[in-house]
């Protein structure tokens, strides 16, 4: 549909927008008038498929989120599979006519558990990137705000389809199969439809409103990233100890009851023998429908107030300081720096990541793995064995990923400057070396010496492991300045917002990851026995024409692999040193 | 006459198949302001990359300053370079960016705070000193560049469109600023499509399309060159200059000079 065709379908457009210019009065809550408006659905649509197609399209420029798109693709792939096999057993015993009470409580149970769900990802959806306005010059003139917020609904109800369709038909599929009817998969669409109707017209005005508090508020403003670090780590601390468990099961009272039975009731109202009473279903519809007309009145004026607010500047300075600011932080770096350069570089380096962290969510993944060890830590108070060595591997791995792994790259728009300034390639690789350093060293001696401890380490190992710690930091640095100027990568990824960063190029993450394991896993084999007989073991059972590898022979060969990094450190220092040094741009 | 700042003998860059930048000979005198005009594409970008070693010649040689194009660590402190697109990082101040930019250089911190704070002021930028590049409009954020680019006083200052968003009152303080650095006689290499800037500032402009120096020489001799009419303006001799079907001829006029 072209501009003017919307043009067209809207109510007195210049109206509208003098009406609405009108409204911009300030920062007061912008009540609904009393002439309610819905969205019209031809022009929601035409936005929405434009919106989807941008954001189809801008996924394709953006491998990070399509790896993100592949992992949230498995676990969707197992979520479905897994509600399969649980609705199957539900049909068959539907069929047989052996379903008790209690199952169907369940499942009416897990029907309200999925509506909260959705609705806390629809607050999140409105209250991040996705319930901003982009281009409100021209779309705040051509349609009306009222359209926008339709389409914004829209897709991300056709988003949140693409996470929950798959679980829930499988589930509705599953019950089909077991209980030999079709007819469940009907019941099963209107619930779903029920629950993100609901859930998007619930959560999306709610997530605006949040927005338009934060966007007036240079507190909340400035506070957004640690509240949200804090939100996720007690997320994943409460998943962790089980506490994440308990809650739910403590709201299982309020999400078994009304509206949720009705909930319920409509998903299993067409599966023969669930026997749901058809009142419950009706008004689970009936109930659906006023949610989403009050919604959609909501909705608008939630995003007149998230989108009218004049957002406060988080960092704005309000001390009109005119003088030359002061920073501890380059007290420090200039401490162990020889040369300007080096202090302008290094400390630089850290200021950018301490101000936009999106940077090191890509030294985040391995941390799922270690999960299970912390469940151990919370539930025994001991860790395994190995916990020092994997900690030593994932402090260097992530001190080298996250900093010096892309010395051009980080540069970003300031290449050209760093290029045409006299900075030489080893006060470049300095820089980076003292920014890899001086924040993590510490953190990851602490956290080895910790770990070391709780897994019954003696004193005199403990000392080793901090030693070996800082050691394999440096040397990493190194070798990820190396790898990572053979192959700089400068394309952004795009976080929402203004949030961006540059991550390493695949092959510089794929090849300093498999250096980094390689040497880690020698430095343990020399270092501690168990390590070298373990290794043994495994190796002798994976080996084919029954080869036997001996301990020593792995420490010995461990010992060389070790000698060829000390050696491969050295050249990567020298091959970084140049290539920083003489890098052009082409 | 005053020795050459920049001189160039045959410059040439390839990519591949396509030639950015072909048999570019140069010589630009101290303490002047050469205007570089060119359409989109041109070359002006290229050649500017080329003189302040961003990028190698495929051919040819030149110097800046009296040293060559491949000898960055000599050549790298005596210029100072204005991209298009300013060189900044969103997440420091205005002052922390200029700071780390006149540390690359070599700066001690107490001289390159002395010096940014006079640039500052003298580009209405004090008040906004602490804030956020990434909160500051292109303007502000072109006035950084700008600054960063002369905050070590370097002998020869490229500048790739200076004054391109800004308002009135900054684009004048540009341009003050440029006549400021030739009082000091450093040289300012102009890159602009502001025509009515490189008219008022250049002491002589050159015109490249498709890679190759069309014509050089004072604006008024290029308004004459252009067109036998001495109120033609700079504009009717770029259009004319870089019109299919003249430029030969333009060309063979200048190079007979």
């Amino acid at each position: 549909m072209l501009a003017h065709e919307i043009n067209e379908e809207r109510e007195s457009p210049m109206t509208e927008a003098a009406s609405e210019r009108n409204d911009r009065s300030g920062d007061s809550f912008p009540w609904p008038s009393s002439h309610v408006q819905f969205p019209s659905p031809s022009v929601s649509v035409e936005l929405t498929r434009i919106e989807l197609r941008r954001g189809w399209r801008w996924l394709r420029t953006q491998d990070f989120w399509q790896l993100y798109g592949v992992l949230s693709a498995i676990g969707v792939v197992f979520a479905t599979v897994q509600s399969y096999t649980i609705m199957l057993e539900l049909g068959s015993a539907f069929d047989a006519g052996t379903a008790t009470a209690g199952s169907i409580d369940q499942f009416v149970f897990f029907c309200g558990i999925l509506w909260v769900f959705a609705v806390v990802l629809f607050i999140l959806d409105a209250f991040g990137s996705n319930g901003d306005l982009t281009h409100d010059g021209q779309y705040l003139t051509i349609v009306r705000l009222t359209d926008l917020v339709g389409s914004k609904l829209l897709a991300s109800v056709c988003k949140f389809a693409v996470l929950l369709g798959p679980p829930v038909g499988g589930g509705y599929l599953g019950l089909s199969v077991g209980s030999g009817s079709p007819f469940p998969v009907i019941g099963g669409l209107s619930a779903m439809i029920v629950a993100l109707t609901t859930g998007v017209t619930v959560g999306y005005p709610i997530g605006l409103a949040l927005k338009g508090v934060v966007h007036r508020s240079t507190l909340l403003a400035r506070l957004k990233p640690i509240v949200g670090v804090l939100l996720a780590t007690a997320y994943v601390g409460a998943v962790v100890t089980g506490r994440f468990v308990d809650a739910i099961a403590a709201l299982e009272s309020v999400l078994s009851g009304m509206p949720f039975t009705w909930l319920g009731a409509l998903g299993l109202r067409t599966t023969p023998g669930a026997a749901m009473p058809p009142l419950s279903a009706a008004t689970a519809v009936g109930i659906s429908s006023v949610v989403v007309l009050g919604g959609l009145t909501i909705a608008p004026t939630a995003a007149r107030f998230a989108w009218r607010a004049t957002p406060v500047h988080p960092h704005r300075s309000d001390s009109n300081n005119r003088s030359a600011p002061r920073s501890r932080l380059d007290g420090v770096v200039g401490l162990v720096s020889q040369t300007p350069a080096t202090m302008a570089i290094g400390s630089t380096t850290l200021r950018r990541i301490y101000r936009a962290p999106s940077q090191l969510v890509f030294v985040a993944y391995p941390l799922i793995g270690a999960i299970p060890m912390a469940e151990q830590l919370f539930s025994s108070g001991t860790l395994p064995w190995f916990t020092p060595w994997l900690v030593v591997w994932y402090c260097a791995w992530a001190a080298s990923v996250a900093i010096p792994l892309n010395p051009l790259g980080n540069q970003g728009a300031t290449l050209p400057a760093v290029l045409s300034a006299p900075v030489t390639g080893h006060q470049l690789v300095r820089g980076h070396l003292l920014a890899a350093l001086l924040p993590t060293a510490p953190v990851a001696v602490l956290l080895t010496v910790a770990s070391g401890l709780s897994a019954g380490r003696s004193g005199a190992q403990l000392l080793l492991l901090a030693v070996v710690a800082v050691g394999a930091i440096f040397i990493t640095s190194v070798f990820a300045l190396g790898i990572g100027s053979a192959f700089p990568r400068f394309e952004h990824v795009d976080f929402g917002g203004s949030r961006r960063a540059v991550p390493p190029s695949k092959v510089a993450y794929g090849s300093l990851s498999s250096l980094v394991s390689v040497q880690g896993i020698a430095v343990a084999i020399v270092s501690d026995d168990a390590v070298a007989q373990l290794f043994s073991v495994q190796l002798t059972q994976w080996i084919p024409f029954d080869i036997l590898v001996s301990a020593g022979q792995l420490t010995l060969l461990a010992s060389f692999a070790i000698g060829c990094g000390i050696l491969g450190v050295g050249c990567a220092y020298v091959f970084a040193v140049r290539r920083l040094g003489a890098y052009t741009i082409a | 006459m005053s020795p050459p700042a920049i001189t160039a003998d045959g410059l040439t860059k390839r990519y591949g198949d396509t030639t950015a930048v072909t048999d570019l000979s140069l010589s630009i005198s101290s303490g002047s302001v050469y205007g570089f005009l060119g359409p989109n594409g041109a070359g002006k970008t290229t050649t500017m990359r080329l003189l302040t070693t961003l990028t190698k010649p495929t051919d040819g040689s030149a110097t800046v300053d009296g040293v060559s194009i491949t000898d960055r660590p000599t050549l790298t402190e005596r210029i100072g370079y204005l991209p298009a697109e300013p060189p900044v990082f969103d997440e420091l101040t205005g002052w922390e960016h200029l700071r780390h930019v006149a540390r690359l250089h070599g700066l001690s911190d107490d001289l390159a705070d002395e010096r940014i704070e006079r640039l500052l002021s003298r580009f209405d930028l004090l008040a906004a000193a602490d804030r956020r590049i990434g909160t500051y409009s292109t303007g502000m954020t072109k006035k950084v560049g700008l600054i960063a680019a002369i905050v070590h006083e370097p002998s020869v200052v490229l500048l790739d469109e200076p004054t391109s968003g800004l308002d009135p009152r900054a684009a004048r303080t540009v341009r003050e600023t440029i006549g400021s650095l030739v009082s000091q006689q450093r040289t300012v290499f102009l890159s602009t499509h502001i025509l009515s800037v490189a008219d008022e500032l250049a002491d002589r402009i050159g015109v490249i399309d498709d890679g190759r120096l069309l014509a050089e020489g004072t604006p008024n001799e290029l308004k004459q060159r252009a067109k036998a009419d001495e109120d033609a303006g700079l504009e009717r001799a770029f259009l004319a200059l870089t019109a299919d079907g003249t430029n030969q001829a333009i060309d063979a006029g200048t190079r007979d000079q």
